[in-house]
């Protein structure tokens, strides 16, 4: 017999994998085809296991017999089988709970929980699916749970809504699937309003109706993320968001920036000047002139908002970066560094406030310092308001097409976020030479070595077209999806 | 001042036998032993290959062999220079310390790197106090370019270099105040050593410097800050146009001596040499214009460096030890965590103690160093980077030495400079007892090349 065929008669039909944290009980179950073969694999294994035996050792498979079923000890597995079933077990408890189950039938299985039922609805369409008690869990963890506030600013922007839900949600359901296009990923969560924490009101909206934006049309984007976050509110509530020493960070920031916004209130008067919904862009630069290229050359980031009031912030918001390039140019001349220009670019109905560096005579530096990478930009239309590190990604965004509102199955679209992998390979590819440097240095590989591993490292990428995620909700159900597309086989050789 | 050429009579008595060369057949064998410890000294080690052509070549052609470095080092050199300028990007000097370790590692010229390391503890500067990271590199290229060149030419370029001026804090250098720090140094820590010149030859000397600036990371002669007028140093009065002044210091007698007097240190012994010792190699000095190979030549070839007293006499520095056990295995590892690891030993590359350098000897050994040494090797041995000879630690050393009762011996022949007493031995052995084969060789190694007889070379 060939192994795809034993492969199918012993699993054909699926596999179910099953954890019980109360005794840290894992169950395998195999449904297979043919429970003859399956026999005869079990059977197989015991006498290879048998064969590695030395010497006096004692027999490694010990056979017992529970209610007419032959189980089989080999090692910390307990193996039985039950029908077209292989069931492999690493307690005692779990094996004889679902011998008993199975002849007796139970009220209490997990079959006939409602949480279940669902996720398997949710699931029978889904190549692998998975379910998970996640109040277990927390009552595993005990009192170490979700602490109520974090230190981490970054991932409470992120994240912070997830954490609410985590700390409430009584199951998780995990579905994948795989296709010609690639893999799609999806963890469902049931959803309750109440759930959401008053603190945590500037990340789901109110009334958790937060709506993230639709995507802006980027060429050459390396990440975007879209989403609804009220930074003005969340500013305000750092107090009941964040750990005391990030709220005294809090507090010495909005001194600094209040003396850089000319004595404005930063959390309400500046962060609150614009909308709840923003926009964050990553794309690759490129660099035209050949006297102002970095050795490292960093992908180009962007905020996006949208103004409340355009015609009171817009101007106060230029007046600000004036201030704010004038101060860098201070303090980076005391530190040597070269100093950003300003001028100013604008269309029909656009315009930019640009800080660049240029070529400086007579400069005979080897290698051009990583502020080569930066040319701080702040840009207006209409009410768009685009923060930009470098004035080639506020040109694109500041005139960019916003594209059709996501797809979901929920009807609020809380987070989308995109990943160009093929960008990705195009970064690391302009940073080739600093990968094979670090890998030289760092793993001690020689050029040649260094060179093959990191080209295989941007080879592979270029296998991967994009992956997305969508955090999305409705009344009833909370659900994080991600897929990952292949690149055509046409483009894996780019 | 007595002239220079006071110096060659002083050496004419009989005392260059000191530095007579090294024969096989009268001094003894040259063999794997007596070629491990030239490597050691000259070298920082090497791999069985070198070895084993070192020890087929007679003892000159070694030499020269080491002198010269290997065919395509004008190719390897362009390599290195490569990976440095990509380095220096990340602005870091802590970063360049991990690219000299991996140089030092993986170098076609040992002997080259090995006096680059010299000069960077004699002309020492540090990334504590110069951040920029290219001006750091640009010494340590003028370094690497006159290691066997010429201290003159050297001494000259030192003068001027941003990152020696930005250490000894004389980016500015006005005739109304001249700033003493360099010429103090010049003459105290770069050429002639304390006891040769006096308070009014640092100020007078110190008056030819004004006007030396260092502008936008460049060497610039403000001629309008500059002191023109007539200065007094050790008895000669000119107004040192120009670098005169170096070239005056430069000719005083002590001047080769001291300079001597550290090539034989780096060598040879730890101890201050005799006058039999330093005035030939002075004589050496002056004899070829300060070209340095002359007297590194007439050192390595010397039965003073390879006769068998001198072998296992010199305390090792902390680069010789873990570069030194790297190199014997053909290894390669993390130069990253090497540089820290190194730095955690006392001596972080690019990052001296201070102006004066390490100062080399016994002072590397005490309680904290001796610890971070052992532990420095044992984080080394267990690191997954490390590779000696493209493999794993353990399964090199199974593979190389076996897992015998004569395998740790042989693991000592090529570790220690002085062979361990059977005792010693024994106990060792012991080590990694109940552990599999690589994992005991590795626990082995770690002992054996933490053990005080390693700290030796």
């Amino acid at each position: 017999m060939k192994w795809p065929e034993i492969v199918r008669e012993v699993a054909g039909r699926g596999a179910i994998v099953a954890f019980e944290p109360k005794d840290e009980g894992l169950l395998i179950g195999l449904h297979g085809e043919n429970g003859a073969t399956q026999q005869k694999l079990i059977e197989s294994l015991i006498r290879l296991v048998r064969l590695g035996r030395q010497g006096n050792d004692r027999d490694p498979v010990r056979e017992a017999t529970y209610r007419d079923l032959a189980v089989y000890r080999i090692g910390d597995a307990r193996v039985t089988r039950v029908g077209d079933w292989i069931w492999i077990t690493n307690q005692d408890s779990v094996g004889k709970g679902l011998i008993d189950a199975l002849h007796d039938g139970t009220d209490s299985s997990l079959a006939n929980t409602e949480a279940f039922r669902t996720a398997a609805r949710t699931g029978r369409d889904h190549a692998i699916w998975s379910w998970g008690n996640l109040e277990a869990l927390r009552e595993q963890a005990g009192g170490e749970g979700i602490p109520d506030r974090t230190d981490n600013a970054i991932g409470e922007l992120l994240i912070g809504g997830l954490i609410d839900l985590a700390r409430h949600v009584p199951d998780l359901t995990l579905v994948a699937d795989v296709n010609d296009q690639g893999l799609s990923l999806s963890a469902v969560t049931p959803f309750r309003a109440e759930w959401t924490s008053e603190a945590r009101e500037y990340w789901w909206g109110p009334e958790d109706r937060g709506q993230a934006p639709p995507r802006l049309a980027v060429a050459d984007s390396l990440m975007q993320i879209e989403f609804h976050r009220d930074l003005s509110e969340m500013w305000l509530r750092a107090g009941d968001l964040y750990v005391d020493s990030t709220v005294d960070q809090f507090d010495q920031a909005e001194s600094t920036l209040s003396t850089l916004f000319a004595g404005a209130d930063f959390g309400e008067d500046i962060l609150g000047a614009f909308a709840p919904t923003g926009h964050l862009v990553v794309a690759r630069q490129t660099f035209d002139d050949p006297a102002l290229v970095p050795d490292i050359r960093l992908p180009s980031f962007a905020l996006v908002f949208d103004m409340e009031d355009a015609e009171t912030m817009g101007p106060q918001l230029q007046q600000n970066f004036q201030d704010m390039i004038g101060f860098v140019n201070i303090t980076g001349a005391m530190d040597g560094q070269p100093r950003l220009y300003q001028r100013n670019d604008s269309g029909d109905d656009w315009e930019l406030a640009i800080a660049e560096y240029r070529a400086q005579a007579g400069a005979d530096r080897q290698a051009k310092p990583i502020n080569y990478n930066f040319s701080p930009t702040l840009g207006f239309r209409g009410k768009r308001c685009v923060v930009a590190s470098t004035a080639q990604l506020a040109r694109q965004l500041v005139t960019a097409e916003l594209g059709e509102a996501p797809r979901s199955s929920a009807d609020v679209s809380n987070t989308t976020a995109i990943v160009e992998s093929a960008t990705l390979a195009a970064v690391l590819d302009d940073n080739r030479d600093q990968l094979i440097a670090q890998s030289m240095i760092d793993d001690g590989k020689t050029r040649d070595e260094a060179t093959r591993d990191v080209g295989i490292l941007i080879e592979l990428l270029s296998w991967i077209d994009a992956a997305t995620l969508n955090f999305s909700h409705d009344e009833h159900r909370a659900e994080l999806k991600v897929d990952l597309t292949i690149a055509p086989p046409a483009e894996s050789g780019r | 001042m007595t002239s220079p050429t006071a110096i060659r009579s002083a050496s004419a008595n009989g005392a260059s036998n000191v530095w007579e060369p090294f024969r096989p057949d009268v001094d003894g064998a040259w063999d794997e032993r007596r070629v491990r410890h030239l490597v050691r000294r000259a070298a920082f080690g090497a791999g069985p290959e070198l070895i084993e052509t070192l020890v087929e070549m007679t003892p000159d052609d070694a030499i020269e062999r080491l002198l010269t470095g290997t065919p395509d080092e004008a190719t390897r050199q362009s390599e290195s220079d490569a990976l440095a300028r990509t380095i220096l990007a990340s602005g870091d000097p802590k970063r360049l310390g991990a690219w000299w370790t991996y140089e030092l590692i993986t170098t076609t010229h040992p002997l080259r790197e090995r006096m680059t390391l010299f000069w960077h503890g004699h002309f020492a500067t540090g990334g504590d106090k110069v951040t920029d990271a290219e001006a750091l590199y640009r010494q340590n290229r003028l370094l690497r370019d006159e290691a066997l060149g010429n201290f003159r030419t050297m001494t000259h370029a030192i003068a001027k270099d941003p990152a020696m001026l930005v250490y000894l804090d004389s980016v500015t250098n006005r005739k109304a105040h001249p700033n003493e720090n360099f010429a103090r140094e010049l003459m105290e820590l770069f050429c002639l050593g304390e006891g040769n010149y006096s308070e009014a030859d640092v100020q007078q000397l110190a008056r030819c410097f004004t006007g030396w600036e260092i502008r936008q990371g460049k060497f610039r002669f403000n001629r309008y800050q500059h002191d023109d007028g007539e200065k007094s140093i050790f008895g000669r009065r000119s107004t040192f146009p120009d670098a005169e002044a170096v070239d005056w210091v430069l000719a005083h007698p002590a001047a080769p001596r001291f300079v001597a007097s550290k090539l034989i240190r780096l060598f040879v012994t730890d101890a201050m040499p005799t006058d039999d010792e330093l005035e030939p190699i002075a004589e050496l000095l002056v004899e070829h214009d300060w070209n340095l190979l002359p007297a590194v030549r007439t050192i390595l070839r010397s039965r003073r460096l390879l006769g068998d007293e001198t072998i296992g006499t010199k305390v090792r520095s902390p680069v010789d030890l873990i570069i030194g056990l790297l190199r014997s295995f053909d290894g390669t590892a993390n130069a990253s965590r090497l540089a820290d690891d190194l730095r955690r030993m006392g001596m972080g590359l690019f990052f001296p103690p201070n102006v004066k350098g390490w100062d080399g000897g016994r002072t590397w050994i005490n309680a904290a160093t001796l610890l971070e040494r052992a532990n420095g090797i044992g984080r080394l041995l267990q690191d997954d980077a490390t590779r000696f000879d493209r493999r794993p630690v353990g399964e090199h050393l199974m593979a190389r030495f076996g897992d015998d009762d004569d395998s740790l011996g042989k693991l000592a022949e090529v570790l220690l400079a002085v062979r361990p007493n059977d005792a010693t031995l024994a106990r060792l052995a012991a080590v990694g007892e109940g552990r599999s084969g690589a994992a005991r060789a590795v626990a082995r190694m770690h002992a054996l090349a933490a053990s005080p007889l390693a700290q030796l070379g």
